[in-house]
């Protein structure tokens, strides 16, 4: 524990991180440029100043040339032959008023007299201009001074026209500035201001403020440096009476010695700079805002397939194996996905083969029996190898072939035939992936569908006892790894089958002992009337009764338990049996006949314990001696009572201790008297809940059954029984009872029949 | 059917609380506990089947055969029933008279304490 807490970044905030922080030096160097702005600002906007000085500059120029050149057509068409004075003015006209760049035409004769003049008027005036004479003085063209006439400022272009190097004509025109307006280019935005000032300095034409003093910049620096021929910048210009401090530049007009100025508000100036640096840094956090989304867009890109190999990798953790995760995708995350969906596939196919196998070999160490073991052996086995069916095939002693016993029809194939039969004959795995060679040898199977076989043997004690196979519907291979894998589950199955088969025989050799052990179900003496059933629990327990005839008509009546089960626990029922019955011959006194037993019992190694009760009947003396080591106290029902009586002198079980001492109790019986006697597989029944039976029941039972034959009082006991705790008890239970008849003389004889089912 | 067993002391006696069902299948395992909890050279041991729910003829063999074990080496075993269905099986089967069988831990307790030594 650090006492950090870390902070967990997805896979898209990383890279958006990552981004963030190549983002931070551009983002701070835009912050800085856009700081440091002012300065670069103010550059930028005097160039922009200069250059619209200069557009205006040169828009004059071309204007001046324009009126130049027309002035020249006009001359050379009128002087290169006769022209009648009319058609010149008529002509001067039509030019005039297709360009109404000319106020007036004039043309005039190298020493200066008027030719011709439109309008007639103007021709005094245009002629005397100063330019007439600078052109009269060899130059090509001249302009004169600018000339306001009423709100229009004019100019007088004067241009020669020569013919054969000396002065033929001069045209002379007053130009109509206004006109400059319409051509000039614009400001740089509509609150700059563009200014044409003449050689000294008087604003000529002011595009956006026609009443604008003449003589307001004559005196500013810029434009003086401008007249000087210099291009210069305007800063701090304040027009009269108002506080807007302007910026601008001003630039020469050449050949004329005007100047082009521009002005601007600074605000709008700066305003403008600032747009710009505005939109500058806006395009930058654009830049950086597509950036973090792209960012985003391929973190979710990455992550998301990343996250679900995370929940995919969670189900596997709890247990849900197969899980799949769906990334359809052509890259590295694409196939992590696919190893991802291969890995869980085989993880649970192991585990399914894993746990095939293990179900076999819990079965193979269960004693459940062999029909009821088998077929979810070979479902698991059909799962695990994802074949369609599978059969275990058992070998007939007999004939040699092979028998499928638990299925319905029972299926049989001779000794050789088919996969089965083949595996058996050869004693080795065989695999069929050819349906036509799997059609050729065994049709049968090709008829039930199947495309693929696979079949290994079943082996116990180096013999071959059956077969486990396996068929496919659909056209496959069993891979030597599924080939493996079938034989490691039958040679489970077979050590099941060898268990199975060996428990059987150990249950049905423990049930015949037990058999011998027991008189038949009804017994008849003079003296006594005996009915007894015993219902073997699945494993055999050591139940057993005995109805013993004595000297002097009396009758040995003996009930008990040993505890285990199976052949050790029968064989020890038949020893307790025959010692009891030696004993019994010998000795008057049950005391005396537990006692011997006993200490014969107790002397065994083996150191099982037996429950037993013993009692001697005399009938025709109408007494009952009983004695009792450790068995459930039997019901005494008096003949014309409904209230049993327990037989219970105190006494241990036989075999604990070779010391112990019985006791012998005697009761008055007389004929009709009812004696139940049972074990405790009886009274330990136990229902589904849970609850035992229990000895009030059988009390109970026995009271109702005063007068009824011994073997109704059976039947109703065990009938009550069944529907207790069901028909497949687990311990072995034993129920017995004698009825005492009349006493008489007779011979005593057994009657060995079987009692009535009913 | 599930038998669960724990071993615990108690002022110097060994108490094995045993819970579930006693029958032919669990039976070996009470065996094991009992040889476990029983171990050393004068053992003295209460086993506590207040919770047991079902005890079997081969359970009641078990019991001996430790209680026989344990009093050839100068111990004792002292088994604490509270059940009627199980006391009564202790009466019916004299065995009672044999082990030790007492309806407290308190008692148990008491009596394995004056168990004389030698």
């Amino acid at each position: 524990m650090t006492g950090v807490k870390r902070i967990r970044l997805g896979i898209r905030g990383k890279i958006a991180a990552v981004i963030l922080i190549c983002m931070v030096p551009v983002l701070i160097l835009g912050g800085v440029l856009y700081q440091s702005r002012d300065q670069g600002r103010l550059e930028v906007v005097q160039r922009s100043h200069r250059e619209a000085a200069r557009a205006i500059a040169s828009g004059v120029q071309m204007f001046i040339a324009g009126g130049i050149e027309a002035e020249r057509t006009a001359g050379a068409a009128v002087t290169s032959q006769p022209y009648p004075v009319p058609g010149i003015v008529q002509l001067f006209g039509a030019i005039r008023a297709r360009d109404p760049l000319f106020l007036s035409l004039v043309l005039i004769d190298p020493a200066g007299g008027v030719s011709a003049a439109s309008p007639p008027a103007a021709a005094q005036d245009v002629a005397a201009d100063p330019s007439v004479t600078a052109v009269q003085r060899s130059k090509a063209w001249a302009a004169g001074a600018p000339v306001r006439v009423g709100r229009r400022a004019t100019l007088v272009v004067s241009s020669a026209i020569q013919e054969g190097g000396h002065l033929n004509a001069i045209v002379a025109g007053r130009v109509n500035l206004e006109r400059l307006r319409a051509i000039l280019p614009h400001a740089p935005n509509p609150l700059a201001d563009g200014i044409i000032v003449d050689e000294r300095g008087r604003v000529i034409i002011d595009l956006l403020k026609p009443d604008r003093a003449a003589e307001a910049f004559q005196e500013v620096a810029g434009v003086r440096q401008a007249l000087a021929g210099y291009e210069a910048s305007i800063d701090g210009y304040r027009d009269p009476g108002s506080p807007v401090r302007l910026l601008g530049a001003a630039v020469p007009i050449p050949d004329l010695g005007w100047a082009a100025v521009i002005t601007e508000p600074e605000s709008s100036a700066l305003e403008s700079a600032r747009r710009a640096a505005t939109q500058e840094l806006t395009f930058l956090l654009t830049t950086v805002g597509i950036g973090l989304f792209l960012a985003w867009v391929l973190g979710a890109e990455l992550s998301a397939p990343i996250l679900a190999l995370v929940r995919g990798a969670r189900a596997i953790g709890r247990g849900e194996l197969g899980t799949r995760v769906a990334l359809p995708r052509n890259d590295e995350l694409g196939e992590l996905g696919d190893a991802f969906n291969e890995m869980s596939r085989r993880l649970a196919d192991l585990v399914q083969e894993m746990s095939a196998l293990q179900a076999v070999s819990d079965a193979a160490l269960s004693t459940v029996r062999l029909d009821e073991l088998l077929p979810p052996l070979v479902h698991q086995v059909v799962a695990a190898l994802h074949a369609d069916e599978g059969t275990i095939w058992f070998v007939d002693e007999q004939s040699g072939g092979l028998n499928v016993s638990s299925s319905e029809p029972p299926r049989h194939l001779a000794r050789g035939q088919g996969v089965a039969g083949r595996v058996a004959a050869e004693a080795r795995p065989v695999m069929i992936s050819d349906p036509a060679r799997l059609a050729a040898l065994d049709p049968a199977l090709a008829g039930e569908g199947a495309y693929a076989a696979a079949g290994v043997p079943l082996r116990a004690g180096g013999r071959v006892i059956g077969v486990v196979q396996v068929t496919s519907r659909r056209p496959r291979e069993f891979t030597p790894h599924e080939m493996r894998l079938l034989e490691a589950f039958a040679d489970r199955v077979a050590l099941a089958v060898d268990n199975a088969s060996a428990y059987e025989r150990e249950r049905e050799i423990a049930a015949i002992i037990q058999q011998t052990l027991l008189p038949p179900e009804r017994v008849q003496l003079p003296s006594v009337t005996v009915a007894g059933k015993y219902v073997s629990s699945r494993e055999v327990g050591g139940d057993f009764y005995a109805v013993l005839p004595l000297e002097d008509a009396r009758v040995g009546l003996a009930i008990a338990d040993v505890t285990g089960k199976g052949i050790p626990a029968a064989t020890l029922s038949a020893r307790a049996r025959y010692l009891l019955e030696a004993f019994a011959l010998e000795a008057h006194r049950p005391d005396t006949v537990l006692t011997r037993l006993n200490q014969v019992l107790a002397r065994d190694a083996d150191s099982r314990f037996v429950s037993l009760f013993y009692g001697i009947l005399d009938a025709r003396r109408g007494r009952f001696a009983f004695a009792r080591a450790g068995h459930p106290p039997p019901l005494l029902v008096p003949a014309g009572t409904a209230t049993p009586v327990a037989l219970e002198p105190p006494g241990l079980l036989l075999g604990v201790d070779v010391a112990a001492t019985y006791v012998t109790s005697e009761v008055s019986v007389g004929p009709g008297d009812l004696l139940v006697m049972f074990t405790d597989g009886i009274t330990e029944a136990r229902r589904p809940d849970g609850q035992q039976f229990g000895e009030q029941r059988v009390s109970v039972l026995a009271g109702a059954c005063a007068g009824a034959l011994p073997e109704d009082v059976v039947e109703r006991v065990m009938g009550a029984l069944a529907a207790w705790a069901g028909r497949a008890p687990a311990d072995d239970q034993t129920i017995v009872a004698v009825r005492i008849e009349l006493a008489d003389e007779r011979p005593v004889h057994m009657h060995a029949g079987r009692a009535s089912a009913d | 059917m599930d038998l669960q067993l724990d071993v615990r002391t108690s002022d110097g006696v060994t108490i094995l609380d045993v819970v579930g069902e006693v029958d032919l299948y669990t039976a070996p395992r009470l065996e094991e506990g009992l040889r476990q909890a029983a171990s050393g050279p004068r053992p003295l041991l209460a086993v506590n089947l207040a919770r047991v729910a079902y005890l079997d003829s081969t359970a009641l063999r078990v019991l001996t055969e430790s209680h026989k074990d344990v009093q050839s080496r100068q111990g004792a075993i002292v088994v604490i029933v509270t059940q009627p269905t199980i006391q009564k099986i202790f009466r019916v089967t004299g065995l009672g008279t044999i082990l030790a069988v007492v309806a407290t831990e308190r008692e148990a307790v008491e009596q394995l304490r004056t168990h004389p030594r030698g």
